[in-house]
């Protein structure tokens, strides 16, 4: 996916003005983050559960080395073959290799974040191989010719009126605006596809070193046939993602679904030991795991290590009050919200993701939401410190400017429950002009937008709007 | 270059500073993480039942071998059953459980898809209504099953159709994951290490895709019944 971070002002205006697209992520994160809060309190001892899931990841990170060494040896001695790849060119090579020696054609994969930020199917479609998405959100994003724009929800940023269209227009769905016919509709559509494919692909949550285990979590049950019917089996998976033990598994594979999608556990937690054994009946008979450096070892052996504690699910997206405003697209890569603001810049330089640390108000509820308390807000702001210390000197005294233009209006605004420019653009739609004083009253919205302003404070507008700022401030400067 | 890559990562991993040094130690003892404070069996069950609820599944509670047979076949009845993709018997806690299919001119296909017959085994198998097989284990708090693979228990079966129904033996049902691994811990993780997959499955197939609307069933069975036999 081509990174995009730096013009992250620009596209979190755009996405402020997007009526619809506001009202679906305010919605999604909304009631994820209200189970999430459910699950948590129903745990007596949730804090010690997070510190006990924090400290097997931190444990992992320091022995990750002879963790990954042992996860080769026991992926090994189960059969399976294991591949290490220092770039995304070097993991996409690995994989097409794969696919040439067992002259696969047609792949079908679950989801996983890995796959995205190798950018692998655009590596596969040039060379000719087919790859299907097999997760009805990521099938949405595959169909649309989109990105995901949350860590476990793909298409959050959709209406059930945009995914009918899609689905009417692209796959010749017949009309019909029901989720559940049109969840039908694809579930033929896919069948066929899993008997048919020479190959299935999936991610991985977890890595268990001392077994080898690659362990995937999907709750439609597409990882789980991806991965049993198909004959070859390949897992691309970051380094980060290892544990050392069962018993850490089993406490981090309960914190994820809980933190993620407020559930006590994945439907599907599907665990993959090397191929099939002689005896079994089915399952793939090869089995191939790609282990993804693409920059890991660099914040490894730096300030940020704790990133790489993260277990990716999402929560700290959900409380976000810079992502709950403008949905994942706008940080302009993979991985967007809190800990996307961090690792973005980490794997791309962070001069390629200047404004990601600076879209944040520091307000804390990530590192509060997080499974695995990780500092988010701490590695915000050192990465701003950073970005100040950057060498070129040219690039010093800009992006001091820059800075200090962003201590102002937007990402003031922004990372409140503020939502100034929102009412603006509201009040716009309702016919106001802009820059009208309206009060929060004033801004009690009719249907279809009366839902939408319920739930939220409707400060009045800012004195000036958005866009004088930015054509004053920023235009051009940044590109 | 997969040697030298290897080499390269590694290499630079060993050659950072360790991070978290003080990264607290592995605990000797573990916090669970549900609570369930009556480990009774009874309470195990009516736990386990309740979850499955609260999953969409189904629970169905009987006495004996005849009872589970009743039931498996009334249920398979009720799905209009003419095909069945099932574990081998013997890994199926019902006695006689096969031939009162069979008598019911059920088709059974077991999920055999490393022979030459793999495409007409998943032609067929695609037409299956119900995946019937057994499981490891149960967990109460989560409501999940427990499965690990191996001969005559294939992973097709409980994924493949649009319904799932397993059998399990009341004893079966551990009170929480947890439980399940410290099993797994007592026999030095050997199940694991010998087996190509393990798999939890909490309830039916969903999604919530489409505007957080819950659906059942996306590419999974949307209905999973559990038959729990006393004993
Ligand atoms: S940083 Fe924490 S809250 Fe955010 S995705 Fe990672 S684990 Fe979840």
């Amino acid at each position: 996916m081509d990174l995009k971070a730096n013009q992250f002002d620009h596209s979190a205006v755009i996405a402020l003005e997007d009526i619809q697209l506001r009202k679906a992520v305010g919605h999604a994160t909304n009631l994820a983050d209200s189970r999430r809060r459910a699950m948590m309190a129903e745990l007596p001892q949730a804090q010690a559960l997070r510190q006990q899931g924090r400290g097997a990841k931190l444990r992992a990170l320091h022995d990750l080395p002879e963790l990954l060494e042992k996860m080769e040896r026991s992926v090994t001695a189960a059969g399976g073959h294991v591949l290490w790849a220092v770039d995304a060119a070097e993991a996409n090579r690995h994989i097409i290799d794969i696919c040439k020696r067992h002259n696969l054609k047609r792949g079908i994969k679950s989801k996983s974040m890995a796959t995205e930020e190798i950018a692998m199917l655009d590596a596969l479609a040039a060379e000719g191989i087919e790859m299907l998405e097999s997760d009805l959100g990521e099938y949405i994003v595959q169909v649309a010719d989109d990105h995901p724009s949350h860590i476990v929800m793909p298409v959050m940023h959709m209406s059930k009126g945009q995914v009918r269209d899609l689905f009417i227009d692209k796959l010749a769905m017949p009309y019909t605006d029901d989720a559940g016919e049109m969840t039908a509709f694809i579930r033929r559509h896919l069948r066929q596809k899993y008997i048919e494919a020479d190959f299935g692909m999936s991610g991985g949550n977890f890595m268990i070193a001392e077994t080898g285990t690659v362990v995937i979590v999907t709750n439609e049950g597409n990882g789980r046939l991806s991965t049993s019917i198909p004959r070859v089996h390949i897992a691309v998976v970051g380094i980060e993602k290892i544990v050392p033990t069962w018993e850490d598994f089993a406490t981090l594979i309960q914190l994820l679904p809980r933190s993620g999608t407020g559930q006590r556990l994945t439907v599907y937690v599907n665990g993959f030991t090397g191929p099939a054994r002689p005896g079994e009946p089915d399952g793939p008979e090869e089995f191939y795991l790609v282990l993804v450096d693409n920059g890991r070892s660099d914040i490894y052996a730096g300030e940020y290590a704790e990133a790489l504690a993260c277990i990716r699910c999402g929560a700290c997206q959900n409380v976000c009050p810079v992502y709950k405003q403008v949905g994942g697209h706008a940080y302009g890569w993979v991985y967007g919200g809190p800990i996307g603001s961090i690792v973005t810049p980490l794997l791309n330089g962070i001069e390629n993701a200047a404004p990601l640390p600076f879209a944040s108000s520091l307000c804390g509820a990530c590192k509060q939401a997080c499974p695995v308390d990780i500092d988010i807000p701490d590695m915000l702001l050192r990465l701003r410190h950073d970005l100040q210390s950057v060498q070129d000197p040219f690039w010093q005294v800009s992006m001091k400017a820059y800075g200090f233009a962003f201590s102002s209006p937007l990402l003031f605004e922004l990372g409140g429950k503020a939502a100034s420019l929102a009412s603006r653009a509201a009040a716009t739609l309702l016919g106001g002009e802009p820059g009208e004083d309206l009060s929060a009253e004033d801004l009690n919205l009719p249907y279809p937008l009366g839902g939408w302003t319920q739930n939220r404070d409707f400060p009045p507008f800012a004195e000036r709007s958005f866009h004088d700022w930015w054509r004053d401030n920023r235009e051009g400067r940044i590109s | 270059m997969t040697a030298s890559s290897r080499e390269y990562i590694l290499g630079k991993l060993r050659a950072a500073q360790r991070p978290f040094p003080d990264a607290p130690p592995r605990p000797s003892s573990y916090l669970t993480v549900t609570v369930q404070q009556d480990e009774t069996p009874e309470a195990l069950l009516a736990r386990f039942r309740t979850e499955m609820t609260n999953l969409k599944g189904e629970s169905f509670v009987v006495e004996d071998d005849e009872a589970a047979r009743d039931q498996v076949m009334a249920l398979l009845e009720s799905h209009q059953t003419r095909r069945i993709l099932a574990w081998d018997f013997a890994h199926i806690p019902v006695a006689g459980l096969e031939a009162a299919i069979k008598a019911a001119g059920i088709e059974i296909i077991p999920p055999e898809t490393h022979d030459e017959f793999r495409a007409e085994t998943l032609a067929a198998a695609e037409g299956a209504q119900v995946g019937l097989t057994g499981a490891d284990a149960a967990a109460a708090t989560t409501g999940t099953l427990c499965f690990t693979t191996g001969p005559g228990r294939g992973r097709i079966p409980t994924i493949l159709p649009p319904v799932h129904l397993a059998v399990i033996r009341q004893s079966q049902i551990v009170p929480r994951l947890e439980a399940w691994v410290a099993g797994l811990r007592a026999e030095g993780l050997d199940a694991i290490r010998r087996r190509a997959n393990f798999c939890f499955i909490t309830g039916p197939s969903r999604t919530g895709d489409i505007e957080m609307e819950l659906i059942l069933g996306v590419h999974g069975p949307g209905q999973v019944q559990v038959i729990i036999k006393r004993g």
